[in-house]
């Protein structure tokens, strides 16, 4: 759109709107920074390359930019001192994409269709962040430690126990740094979650049952423009069949772990963690419900037997890819005095206090939660039992049903990304050896064997007890 | 080539996002195809969402919201693109469109509402000027992301498309083959019309599905002015924008705009009460012929 110059009654001439076209803005935006930040992005440029680096900048390289990776660039825009020098991809489709989005904020990189070769000629790199299918997460993320630099991986760590176990061989061979991507042990809300109201105030009482699901709606096979095809003997060399497995990956036994390892991993990991221990045994059951070619379980259902010092703790998880009943994706922490229901979705993350239990009004002047429904709906149960007493008319007034006390928990992301606090603790432990990981590569391997075996119950068709020794390679 | 020869055949698939029901029309592709490309598609606005919505915690918008006066937060480029887009209509419409309207600070000036953001476009970063300062790009974001898949059905080369949202954001790409444009009805009863849309949007704005919902930030707006508003321009962020705005703007000040905006045209349907317009529409710019209904 051409939009002229208009002066309005004041004599004030607002801006002219840019001429540069939908069209022409949106492909110079994908596909070289928009047309506005075209010139833009060679003045950050010249900012860039003239600058003298600082002394702690990291110089920061990714393999793998499909949407997790590109989730992961996103969630690093805000974080100062990262110098992203190289861009490793198989699809040009998608590294080239990449690039153009991080020259417009400055970065200028390099980009390689090959990770080997990306290793050998970027010799300054601090770190790589590795967010390739999960059968490449051990060829990688060993390579990268092997070649001195740190490694943040998306999870799981592998879709094998071999190479979940070559990993944190690496790790301590090398002494690098590796941080699994279970970016929720740095999201400020479970951190409170678990250090302030599990361990510290105890407002759950004993935790004796947890349910957890991560619900989506039936979705279609991924496709690709013609054009953007990469032709197969390429594909082969990198361990595709071909491109529609290299499309829709998730759901092949050869790449990656199925919906219970792309969604559930996250959430058992939550359980491990709030419960302070791995679990005893699991029993699973699932199966191709829905979808007619693929090899993975789109709906899978696991119960976990946790023995922790309080008691047993019986934990249900489910996954399902035919619908997104339920409110898509929690972890519901159920104890003898409240419940706890965690989200990355602060919208449904709620913690409630049994009627029985005692107030937790010290707890909301303490600042870690307010009451979510005091100022909609009026009294809270325990203030109207108050008011009951007070009144000195009855013992009780009838009335509709009381809903528990609900409480937003007072934590929150600010105005980061969800995934920027976890990859700012791997970037703060590479400058600072007093900062430790919150998702080291031994808790990343005893989530990656929890959330396993309930594929090998499955298929097993029993319930299985994990041995001694299990979750430490 | 007739100018209405009816309904074009095509694909019709379905998506709900930003609160509403997208929609994309495919023509002249093989099935498997079309539906590839619906998926492509369909992702992309829920990426979309997450990064405009001003409710999903970690969106840039949501970021943005959450950003002390004074700071810089840095966004994508979707969003610096869709608020660069944003300001530039509330310029241009002395901010009778405004996407700050439910900031704190109410009593700012039309003035000093417009520096409540300041845009950087060397590293993409947005600077929060003022406390309180709320982005809702409710106005603009549905137009702004069909422009963005637009892109999408470019690159794979299958143009012959129409996608909309709500049915109040619509972008046409190019036309069935054997078609003028995509048959798109505006109005209703008497005053009801077809438009071939070809290589265009049209937005539309009114207060019969969500009410009274416009809200006029401008200290010295006269509130709104039509029932309805139609806007054409190449651009369905443009579109929705504009078509929020003139709500709000007097059919003399609609008519200035459209004249000095290239690819821009409006229809109005003023209030009923009004005895001058109560028939038909009043159109403005280069509203085009309309052709049977049928």
């Amino acid at each position: 759109m051409n939009i002229e110059k208009v002066t309005n009654d004041s004599g004030e001439e607002p801006d002219a709107p840019s001429s540069v076209s939908r069209r022409t803005f949106v492909k110079s935006s994908l596909a070289a920074g928009a047309g506005v930040m075209l010139s833009s992005a060679s003045k950050s440029q010249a900012q860039n390359t003239g600058a003298a680096p600082k002394v702690d900048d990291l110089n920061v390289a990714i393999i793998g930019v499909g949407a997790q990776g590109q989730t992961l660039l996103e969630a690093c825009k805000d974080i100062e001192g990262l110098r992203f020098k190289a861009v490793c991809d198989i699809w040009e489709f998608h590294r080239e994409a990449q690039r153009r989005r991080l020259k417009s904020r400055g970065h200028i990189c390099n980009t390689y269709e090959n990770y080997k070769e990306m290793l050998d000629k970027e010799k300054d790199l601090d770190a790589v962040i590795v967010a390739t299918p999960d059968f490449w997460h051990a060829p990688h993320a060993i390579a990268c430690m092997e070649a001195g630099k740190h490694v943040y991986s998306e999870k799981m760590m592998s879709n094998t126990h071999e190479g979940a176990k070559a990993m944190v061989e690496a790790q301590r061979k090398t002494g690098q740094l590796l941080q699994i991507g279970h970016q929720r042990r740095s999201n400020p809300r479970y951190l409170q979650a678990k250090e302030d109201l599990i361990d510290k105030a105890g407002l759950l009482g004993r935790i004796t049952t947890i349910n957890g699901q991560w619900n989506r709606s039936v979705s279609s096979d991924l496709k690709w423009a013609d054009k953007h095809e990469i032709i197969e003997s390429r594909l082969n060399d990198y361990g595709f069949a071909n491109m529609k497995e290299f499309r829709n990956w998730r759901w092949y036994k050869k790449y990656g772990g199925g919906p219970i390892s792309d969604l559930g991993a996250h959430q058992i990991d939550i359980y491990n963690w709030f419960l302070g221990t791995p679990p005893k045994a699991v029993m699973a059951n699932g199966g191709i419900d829905f979808y007619e070619d693929y090899e993975w379980w789109d709906t899978v259902m696991a119960i976990y037997d946790y023995e922790t010092p309080s008691g047993m703790v019986r934990a249900f998880y489910q996954v399902l890819t035919t619908t997104r009943a339920g409110v898509g994706y929690f972890e519901y922490f159920m104890g003898t005095q409240g419940s706890l229901r965690m989200s990355e979705d602060a919208g449904i993350t709620r913690v409630y206090r049994e009627a029985t239990a005692p107030s937790w009004q010290e707890w909301e002047r303490a600042g870690l939660m307010t009451e979510a429904l005091k100022a909609k709906k009026g009294p809270s149960l325990s203030e109207l039992a108050w008011w009951d007493r007070m009144r000195g008319h009855s013992v009780v007034d009838a009335r509709a049903t009381a809903e528990l006390d609900a409480f937003v928990l007072s934590a929150d992301l600010g105005n980061k990304k969800i995934h920027q606090p976890h990859l700012e603790n791997f970037f703060a432990a590479i400058r600072d050896s007093s900062v430790s990981l919150n998702c080291p590569v031994d808790i990343g391997y005893e989530t990656d064997m929890t959330v396993m075996k309930v594929n090998d119950s499955i298929l097993a068709e029993k319930k299985l007890y994990f041995e001694p020794g299990e979750f430490t390679a | 080539m007739p100018d209405n020869p009816g309904i074009p055949p095509h694909q019709r698939f379905a998506h709900f996002a930003m609160a509403t029901e997208f929609e994309l029309l495919v023509a002249d592709v093989p099935a498997e195809d079309a539906s590839g490309l619906a998926v492509e598609v369909f992702n992309e606005i829920d990426r979309l969402e997450r990064e405009l919505s001003r409710f999903l915690e970690g969106s840039d918008i949501f970021r943005i919201n959450r950003t002390k006066c004074g700071d810089k937060v840095r966004v994508g480029p979707e969003a610096f693109e869709c608020l660069r887009q944003a300001l530039q209509v509330t310029k241009l419409t002395r901010g009778a469109f405004d996407v700050t309207f439910g900031s704190a600070p109410q009593n700012h000036s039309p003035q000093t509402r417009r520096d409540l953001l300041s845009l950087d476009e060397t590293d993409f970063s947005v600077e929060v000027r003022a406390s309180g300062v709320q982005v809702d790009l409710g106005g603009i974001g549905k137009g702004f992301a069909l422009d963005w898949v637009g892109d999408i059905l470019e690159d794979w080369e299958m143009t012959h498309c129409l996608v909309q949202s709500g049915g109040s954001s619509i972008l046409a790409l190019d036309p069935p083959e054997g078609h003028a444009g995509w048959p798109v009805g505006v109005g209703e009863g008497p005053t009801r019309r077809v438009h071939l849309l070809r290589r265009q949007a049209l937005c539309a704005s009114g207060t019969e599905v969500k009410g009274e919902h416009i809200v006029d930030a401008r200290q010295s707006g006269q509130g709104r002015q039509c029932l309805k508003t139609w806007v054409l321009a190449d651009q369905a962020g443009w579109a929705d924008a504009l078509s929020t705005a003139f709500m709000l703007m007097r059919p003399e000040e609609v008519k200035t705009l459209c004249a000095g905006s290239d690819g821009v045209a409006a229809a109005l349907s003023l209030a009923a009460s009004d005895p001058e317009h109560s028939e038909g529409l009043l159109t403005y710019g280069d509203w085009p012929p309309t052709v049977t209904d049928g």
